[in-house]
Protein backbone atom coordinates (compact mmCIF):
# COMPACT_ATOMS: atom_id res chain seq x y z
CA UNK A 1 0.00 0.00 0.00
CA UNK A 2 1.44 3.65 -0.85
CA UNK A 3 0.29 7.14 -0.27
CA UNK A 4 -0.13 8.03 -4.38
CA UNK A 5 -2.75 8.32 -6.04
CA UNK A 6 -3.67 5.68 -8.61
CA UNK A 7 -5.35 7.59 -11.32
CA UNK A 8 -7.62 5.92 -14.07
CA UNK A 9 -5.00 4.85 -17.07
CA UNK A 10 -1.94 4.29 -14.26
CA UNK A 11 -2.98 0.46 -13.82
CA UNK A 12 0.29 -1.55 -14.86
CA UNK A 13 2.72 1.02 -14.13
CA UNK A 14 5.50 0.57 -12.49
CA UNK A 15 6.54 1.52 -8.93
CA UNK A 16 9.84 2.66 -8.93
CA UNK A 17 12.62 2.98 -6.15
CA UNK A 18 15.85 4.36 -7.43
CA UNK A 19 19.27 2.53 -6.51
CA UNK A 20 21.86 5.14 -6.53
CA UNK A 21 20.46 6.56 -10.40
CA UNK A 22 18.99 3.26 -11.53
CA UNK A 23 14.96 3.15 -11.89
CA UNK A 24 14.29 -0.12 -10.27
CA UNK A 25 11.10 -1.35 -10.66
CA UNK A 26 9.79 -3.35 -6.88
CA UNK A 27 5.72 -3.28 -7.86
CA UNK A 28 3.22 -2.67 -10.60
CA UNK A 29 0.14 -0.31 -10.22
CA UNK A 30 -2.32 -2.55 -9.55
CA UNK A 31 -5.81 -0.30 -7.81
CA UNK A 32 -6.88 2.74 -5.93
CA UNK A 33 -10.03 2.30 -3.42
CA UNK A 34 -9.99 5.96 -2.21
CA UNK A 35 -13.20 8.21 -2.88
CA UNK A 36 -13.59 10.15 -5.93
CA UNK A 37 -15.62 12.79 -5.92
CA UNK A 38 -15.16 14.88 -8.86
CA UNK A 39 -14.63 12.82 -11.98
CA UNK A 40 -14.47 9.05 -11.15
CA UNK A 41 -11.34 8.55 -12.72
CA UNK A 42 -9.10 10.42 -10.07
CA UNK A 43 -8.04 8.71 -6.83
CA UNK A 44 -7.16 10.78 -3.50
CA UNK A 45 -4.20 8.01 -3.16
CA UNK A 46 -5.72 7.44 0.20
CA UNK A 47 -5.76 3.30 -0.46
CA UNK A 48 -3.60 2.43 -2.92
CA UNK A 49 -2.38 -0.68 -3.86
CA UNK A 50 0.65 -1.89 -5.60
CA UNK A 51 1.65 -5.36 -6.38
CA UNK A 52 5.03 -6.77 -5.51
CA UNK A 53 6.78 -8.71 -8.76
CA UNK A 54 7.66 -11.87 -7.05
CA UNK A 55 4.79 -13.98 -8.42
CA UNK A 56 5.93 -13.36 -11.98
CA UNK A 57 8.98 -15.50 -11.89
CA UNK A 58 7.04 -18.49 -12.54
CA UNK A 59 4.90 -17.10 -15.43
CA UNK A 60 5.80 -18.14 -18.86
CA UNK A 61 6.66 -16.41 -22.51
CA UNK A 62 4.81 -19.06 -24.47
CA UNK A 63 6.02 -18.78 -27.89
CA UNK A 64 9.24 -17.78 -27.57
CA UNK A 65 12.93 -19.86 -27.22
CA UNK A 66 15.99 -18.73 -25.57
CA UNK A 67 19.52 -20.07 -25.46
CA UNK A 68 21.83 -20.32 -22.51
CA UNK A 69 25.54 -20.01 -22.84
CA UNK A 70 26.07 -23.18 -22.92
CA UNK A 71 24.45 -23.73 -25.93
CA UNK A 72 21.37 -25.52 -23.99
CA UNK A 73 17.48 -24.05 -25.66
CA UNK A 74 14.78 -23.54 -23.89
CA UNK A 75 10.95 -22.64 -25.24
CA UNK A 76 8.79 -21.19 -23.37
CA UNK A 77 11.18 -19.45 -21.04
CA UNK A 78 9.58 -18.66 -17.55
CA UNK A 79 10.62 -14.82 -16.31
CA UNK A 80 13.12 -16.61 -13.52
CA UNK A 81 14.70 -18.19 -16.87
CA UNK A 82 14.98 -14.74 -18.45
CA UNK A 83 16.65 -13.48 -15.87
CA UNK A 84 19.39 -16.13 -15.47
CA UNK A 85 19.30 -15.76 -18.83
CA UNK A 86 20.05 -11.68 -19.02
CA UNK A 87 16.89 -11.18 -21.29
CA UNK A 88 15.38 -9.47 -17.95
CA UNK A 89 17.88 -7.55 -15.56
CA UNK A 90 17.29 -8.50 -12.06
CA UNK A 91 18.89 -6.51 -8.71
CA UNK A 92 19.10 -7.99 -5.31
CA UNK A 93 20.05 -11.94 -4.26
CA UNK A 94 16.14 -13.18 -3.68
CA UNK A 95 16.73 -15.22 -6.85
CA UNK A 96 19.64 -17.57 -5.08
CA UNK A 97 16.73 -19.04 -2.43
CA UNK A 98 14.18 -18.86 -5.04
CA UNK A 99 12.23 -22.91 -5.86
CA UNK A 100 9.60 -22.63 -8.82
CA UNK A 101 7.35 -26.09 -9.06
CA UNK A 102 5.20 -26.17 -11.60
CA UNK A 103 3.33 -29.56 -11.00
CA UNK A 104 0.32 -30.03 -13.76
CA UNK A 105 0.39 -25.92 -14.48
CA UNK A 106 -0.19 -25.06 -10.72
CA UNK A 107 3.09 -23.04 -10.08
CA UNK A 108 4.36 -22.83 -6.67
CA UNK A 109 7.10 -20.59 -5.61
CA UNK A 110 9.02 -20.24 -2.47
CA UNK A 111 11.78 -18.54 -1.33
CA UNK A 112 13.91 -17.21 1.85
CA UNK A 113 14.77 -13.95 3.15
CA UNK A 114 16.28 -12.47 5.82
CA UNK A 115 13.39 -10.01 8.18
CA UNK B 1 6.92 15.25 3.61
CA UNK B 2 9.02 13.78 1.38
CA UNK B 3 12.71 15.21 2.00
CA UNK B 4 13.69 14.15 -1.44
CA UNK B 5 11.90 13.67 -5.43
CA UNK B 6 12.30 10.32 -7.68
CA UNK B 7 14.05 12.14 -10.98
CA UNK B 8 13.88 9.99 -14.00
CA UNK B 9 14.23 10.84 -17.72
CA UNK B 10 11.41 11.41 -19.35
CA UNK B 11 12.86 10.33 -22.64
CA UNK B 12 13.92 6.72 -21.23
CA UNK B 13 10.66 5.82 -19.59
CA UNK B 14 8.41 6.73 -22.39
CA UNK B 15 10.72 3.79 -24.37
CA UNK B 16 10.02 1.52 -21.74
CA UNK B 17 6.33 2.18 -20.20
CA UNK B 18 3.89 2.57 -22.70
CA UNK B 19 0.36 3.17 -22.90
CA UNK B 20 -2.11 -0.17 -23.83
CA UNK B 21 -5.17 -0.22 -25.95
CA UNK B 22 -7.58 -2.42 -27.09
CA UNK B 23 -9.21 -2.54 -30.41
CA UNK B 24 -11.91 -4.62 -31.54
CA UNK B 25 -12.89 -5.58 -34.83
CA UNK B 26 -14.92 -2.56 -35.76
CA UNK B 27 -11.61 -0.40 -35.44
CA UNK B 28 -12.55 0.81 -32.49
CA UNK B 29 -9.74 1.86 -29.73
CA UNK B 30 -10.08 1.75 -25.95
CA UNK B 31 -7.98 3.06 -23.46
CA UNK B 32 -6.98 0.21 -20.99
CA UNK B 33 -4.19 0.54 -18.84
CA UNK B 34 -0.15 1.03 -18.54
CA UNK B 35 2.76 -1.66 -19.10
CA UNK B 36 6.77 -1.69 -18.86
CA UNK B 37 8.95 -3.66 -20.70
CA UNK B 38 10.98 -5.59 -18.67
CA UNK B 39 12.98 -7.26 -21.00
CA UNK B 40 14.08 -7.36 -24.82
CA UNK B 41 13.66 -10.65 -26.47
CA UNK B 42 14.96 -9.46 -29.83
CA UNK B 43 14.85 -5.65 -31.55
CA UNK B 44 11.07 -6.71 -32.53
CA UNK B 45 9.99 -8.27 -29.35
CA UNK B 46 9.71 -7.71 -25.64
CA UNK B 47 8.40 -9.33 -22.84
CA UNK B 48 6.27 -6.27 -20.31
CA UNK B 49 4.59 -6.69 -17.64
CA UNK B 50 1.03 -5.28 -17.01
CA UNK B 51 -1.93 -5.63 -14.86
CA UNK B 52 -4.33 -8.58 -15.54
CA UNK B 53 -7.63 -6.68 -15.27
CA UNK B 54 -6.15 -4.82 -18.70
CA UNK B 55 -6.69 -7.63 -20.01
CA UNK B 56 -9.99 -9.24 -18.77
CA UNK B 57 -13.18 -7.40 -18.99
CA UNK B 58 -13.67 -7.28 -22.80
CA UNK B 59 -16.78 -8.02 -23.31
CA UNK B 60 -18.29 -4.74 -22.03
CA UNK B 61 -16.16 -3.29 -24.88
CA UNK B 62 -18.30 -5.44 -27.27
CA UNK B 63 -21.93 -4.28 -25.57
CA UNK B 64 -22.47 -8.32 -25.95
CA UNK B 65 -25.87 -9.31 -24.77
CA UNK B 66 -25.61 -12.03 -21.85
CA UNK B 67 -26.00 -15.47 -22.69
CA UNK B 68 -28.27 -16.15 -19.58
CA UNK B 69 -30.03 -14.04 -17.32
CA UNK B 70 -29.05 -12.68 -14.58
CA UNK B 71 -30.74 -14.82 -12.31
CA UNK B 72 -29.57 -17.64 -13.77
CA UNK B 73 -27.82 -19.82 -10.87
CA UNK B 74 -23.99 -20.04 -11.52
CA UNK B 75 -24.23 -23.65 -11.73
CA UNK B 76 -26.59 -22.98 -14.69
CA UNK B 77 -25.24 -19.98 -16.53
CA UNK B 78 -21.51 -19.56 -18.47
CA UNK B 79 -19.67 -17.02 -16.64
CA UNK B 80 -16.06 -17.90 -18.02
CA UNK B 81 -14.18 -14.32 -18.28
CA UNK B 82 -14.05 -14.41 -22.06
CA UNK B 83 -9.71 -13.76 -23.36
CA UNK B 84 -8.70 -11.35 -26.33
CA UNK B 85 -8.45 -13.96 -28.27
CA UNK B 86 -11.70 -15.47 -27.74
CA UNK B 87 -13.42 -12.16 -28.50
CA UNK B 88 -10.77 -11.18 -31.54
CA UNK B 89 -9.78 -8.02 -29.91
CA UNK B 90 -6.63 -6.97 -30.21
CA UNK B 91 -4.55 -6.01 -27.10
CA UNK B 92 -1.28 -3.43 -28.38
CA UNK B 93 0.97 -0.93 -26.71
CA UNK B 94 2.25 2.28 -28.38
CA UNK B 95 5.82 2.17 -28.49
CA UNK B 96 7.56 5.74 -29.32
CA UNK B 97 10.58 5.82 -31.09
CA UNK B 98 12.91 8.78 -32.09
CA UNK B 99 11.31 8.52 -35.60
CA UNK B 100 8.13 7.13 -35.37
CA UNK B 101 5.55 5.58 -33.04
CA UNK B 102 4.56 1.99 -33.63
CA UNK B 103 2.22 -0.83 -32.64
CA UNK B 104 3.18 -3.41 -30.03
CA UNK B 105 0.79 -6.23 -30.58
CA UNK B 106 0.44 -8.79 -27.63
CA UNK B 107 0.84 -12.27 -29.15
CA UNK B 108 0.97 -14.01 -25.65
CA UNK B 109 -0.07 -13.54 -22.44
CA UNK B 110 0.52 -15.04 -18.71
CA UNK B 111 -1.91 -13.92 -16.00
CA UNK B 112 -2.38 -13.89 -12.01
CA UNK B 113 -5.34 -13.02 -10.99
CA UNK B 114 -5.38 -13.10 -7.41
CA UNK B 115 -1.91 -10.88 -7.56
CA UNK B 116 -3.60 -8.46 -10.75
CA UNK B 117 -0.06 -9.31 -12.66
CA UNK B 118 0.33 -10.17 -16.20
CA UNK B 119 3.03 -10.59 -18.48
CA UNK B 120 2.19 -10.05 -21.80
CA UNK B 121 4.87 -11.08 -25.05
CA UNK B 122 4.54 -8.19 -27.56
CA UNK B 123 5.71 -7.92 -31.51
CA UNK B 124 5.93 -4.63 -33.63
CA UNK B 125 5.94 -4.81 -37.11
CA UNK B 126 9.35 -6.04 -39.34
CA UNK B 127 9.56 -2.73 -40.85
CA UNK B 128 9.20 -0.07 -38.75
CA UNK B 129 12.20 2.41 -37.74
CA UNK B 130 11.27 1.97 -33.64
CA UNK B 131 13.28 -0.86 -32.31
CA UNK B 132 12.60 -2.12 -28.27
CA UNK B 133 15.94 -0.21 -26.85
CA UNK B 134 15.35 0.04 -23.77
CA UNK B 135 13.76 -2.14 -20.55
CA UNK B 136 13.48 -1.36 -16.70
CA UNK B 137 15.19 -3.67 -14.36
CA UNK B 138 13.01 -5.30 -11.31
CA UNK B 139 13.92 -6.14 -8.11
CA UNK B 140 11.75 -9.48 -7.09
CA UNK B 141 12.50 -9.24 -3.33
CA UNK B 142 9.03 -9.62 -1.75
CA UNK B 143 10.29 -7.49 1.27
CA UNK B 144 9.75 -3.38 0.59
CA UNK B 145 10.00 -1.75 3.81
CA UNK B 146 7.49 1.04 5.01
CA UNK B 147 8.51 4.30 4.33
CA UNK B 148 10.66 3.42 1.19
CA UNK B 149 10.38 6.26 -1.41
CA UNK B 150 8.71 5.08 -4.30
CA UNK B 151 7.66 6.72 -7.56
CA UNK B 152 4.69 5.58 -9.44
CA UNK B 153 4.69 5.83 -13.26
CA UNK B 154 1.94 6.00 -15.88
CA UNK B 155 -0.53 7.10 -18.58
CA UNK B 156 -3.32 8.71 -16.18
CA UNK B 157 -5.93 10.38 -18.32
CA UNK B 158 -5.52 8.33 -21.14
CA UNK B 159 -7.48 8.40 -23.75
CA UNK B 160 -8.38 7.05 -27.42
CA UNK B 161 -11.14 8.20 -29.87
CA UNK B 162 -11.66 6.51 -33.21
CA UNK B 163 -13.47 6.57 -36.81
CA UNK B 164 -13.93 4.39 -39.13
CA UNK B 165 -15.67 5.10 -42.84
CA UNK B 166 -16.59 1.39 -43.69
CA UNK B 167 -17.53 2.99 -47.31
CA UNK B 168 -13.66 4.34 -48.20
CA UNK B 169 -11.92 2.03 -45.86
CA UNK B 170 -10.48 5.03 -44.22
CA UNK B 171 -9.77 4.65 -40.43
CA UNK B 172 -8.07 6.68 -37.78
CA UNK B 173 -7.73 6.59 -34.16
CA UNK B 174 -6.05 9.73 -32.17
CA UNK B 175 -4.60 8.60 -28.95
CA UNK B 176 -3.10 11.21 -26.11
CA UNK B 177 -1.36 9.69 -23.46
CA UNK B 178 0.25 11.93 -21.05
CA UNK B 179 2.71 10.20 -19.24
CA UNK B 180 2.89 11.12 -15.54
CA UNK B 181 5.66 10.04 -12.42
CA UNK B 182 4.20 10.36 -8.88
CA UNK B 183 6.13 10.46 -5.89
CA UNK B 184 5.31 8.70 -2.24
CA UNK B 185 5.74 6.49 -0.04
CA UNK B 186 5.28 3.10 0.80
CA UNK B 187 2.61 2.30 4.08
CA UNK B 188 3.13 -1.42 4.48
CA UNK B 189 2.44 -4.51 2.80
CA UNK B 190 -1.33 -6.67 2.93
CA UNK B 191 -2.05 -9.89 1.05
CA UNK B 192 -3.34 -10.00 -2.38
CA UNK B 193 -7.02 -9.03 -2.92
CA UNK B 194 -9.19 -8.33 -5.86
CA UNK B 195 -9.34 -4.54 -6.21
CA UNK B 196 -11.74 -2.07 -7.64
CA UNK B 197 -9.94 -0.37 -10.23
CA UNK B 198 -10.95 3.14 -11.48
CA UNK B 199 -12.81 4.02 -14.22
CA UNK B 200 -13.11 2.88 -18.26
CA UNK B 201 -9.48 2.56 -18.17
CA UNK B 202 -7.23 0.46 -15.73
Amino acid sequence: MVDIAFDSGMSGGPLIELFGSTPVVRAMVSADVSESPRTGVEASGAHAFASLLLPIAGLRVYGTSITFADGTQLDDPSVLDLIKNGVIKHYGDVLETLRIEDVDGRVTVTWSARL
Amino acid sequence: MLDKRITIPTDQLVKCVLPMYAVTRSATWHARGTGFVIGRLDERSAVLVTAAHNLRGLESLLHLRPRSHGSTPDEFASRVDKTWRDLGIDLIFLLRGDEETVVATVVGDAQLLEHDLAIVHVTIPPDSRTRFDMALPVKLDPLLEPSTHVAAVGYAGLTATSTQDWDRGAFQATAKFPLESRDGRVLGTVAPTHGIHRGRAG
